[in-house]
C-alpha cells in the first residue's frame, strides 16, 4: 500500500475507516429493507422496555 | 474477548461496513449497512446485510455463498454492531433476515456474542415472512 492509499485510511481502534467504502444509502436493497422495517415497526411498535430505557 | 471474525472497514459516515468472506467458494465481499429510519416519531437504525454482486452491480441477500464461515460472519456482524454503537451511542437497531430461517439464524448466532459485551439496545424481529402479526421479538437490554 503506497502513501496515498495509506493516507485515505485511518484506524479507529481495530477498525479501518476507508474512503474506498462507498455510501450504500441509495442502494435499492437497503432502501427496501429500511422501508419494510419502518412499516413493521409502525404496525407493531417498538418493545416497551427499550423505549422506557431510552427515556 | 476475541472471537474469530473478519476484519472490516467502515466508510467515513460510519454507516457502511465491508468485509471479505474467504472460503471454498473464493472471496466474497459483504456489506453491513445501518440505515437511519424513523417510525412513529422514533429514530432508529435498520440493519441490512448482503453480498456485493459485482456483476449485477447490486446487493444480494438471497445468495448462499457457502464459504463454510457462517459463525465467523455472524461474529463479524456482531462486532460491526458493537463498533457502530460505540460511535452512535444510545440507539436502537432493528434487524430482520430476508427469510424466517435467516432471522432465526441471526437470533441464534448474534445475541450470544453481543451478550458477552455491554450493549444497551438491540432487538431482533422474529416475525414470520407473512408479517401479518408479530410472532416474537427478542429484546436485549444489557447494562
Amino acid at each position: 500500500m503506497n502513501y496515498n492509499e495509506r493516507k485515505k485510511q485511518k484506524k479507529l481502534g481495530n477498525t479501518t475507516i476507508s474512503d474506498k467504502i462507498r455510501d450504500y444509502g441509495n442502494e435499492p436493497f437497503f432502501i427496501k429493507k429500511a422501508k419494510e422495517s419502518k412499516e413493521f415497526l409502525e404496525k407493531h411498535g417498538f418493545p416497551k422496555e427499550l423505549l422506557e430505557k431510552s427515556k | 474477548m476475541n472471537l474469530d471474525r473478519y476484519e472490516f472497514s467502515v466508510g467515513r459516515n460510519f454507516l457502511d461496513f465491508e468485509f471479505c468472506s474467504e472460503g471454498p467458494n473464493g472471496k466474497i465481499v459483504k456489506v453491513i449497512r445501518f440505515t437511519p429510519q424513523n417510525a412513529n416519531g422514533i429514530t432508529y437504525f435498520s440493519l441490512g446485510f448482503g453480498d456485493v454482486n459485482e456483476e449485477a452491480n447490486r446487493i444480494d441477500d438471497q445468495s448462499i455463498s457457502n464459504n463454510q464461515d457462517r459463525t465467523k460472519i455472524l461474529a463479524t456482524v456482531a462486532y460491526a454492531v458493537l463498533e457502530f454503537t460505540s460511535y452512535f451511542t444510545d440507539v436502537m437497531i432493528h434487524a430482520k433476515g430476508s427469510t424466517p430461517a435467516r432471522t432465526r439464524l441471526y437470533q441464534m448466532g448474534i445475541p450470544p456474542i453481543l451478550m458477552k459485551f455491554k450493549l444497551y439496545y438491540m432487538f431482533m424481529d422474529l416475525s414470520t415472512g407473512s408479517g401479518n402479526h408479530l410472532k416474537r421479538i427478542l429484546t436485549m437490554k444489557l447494562s
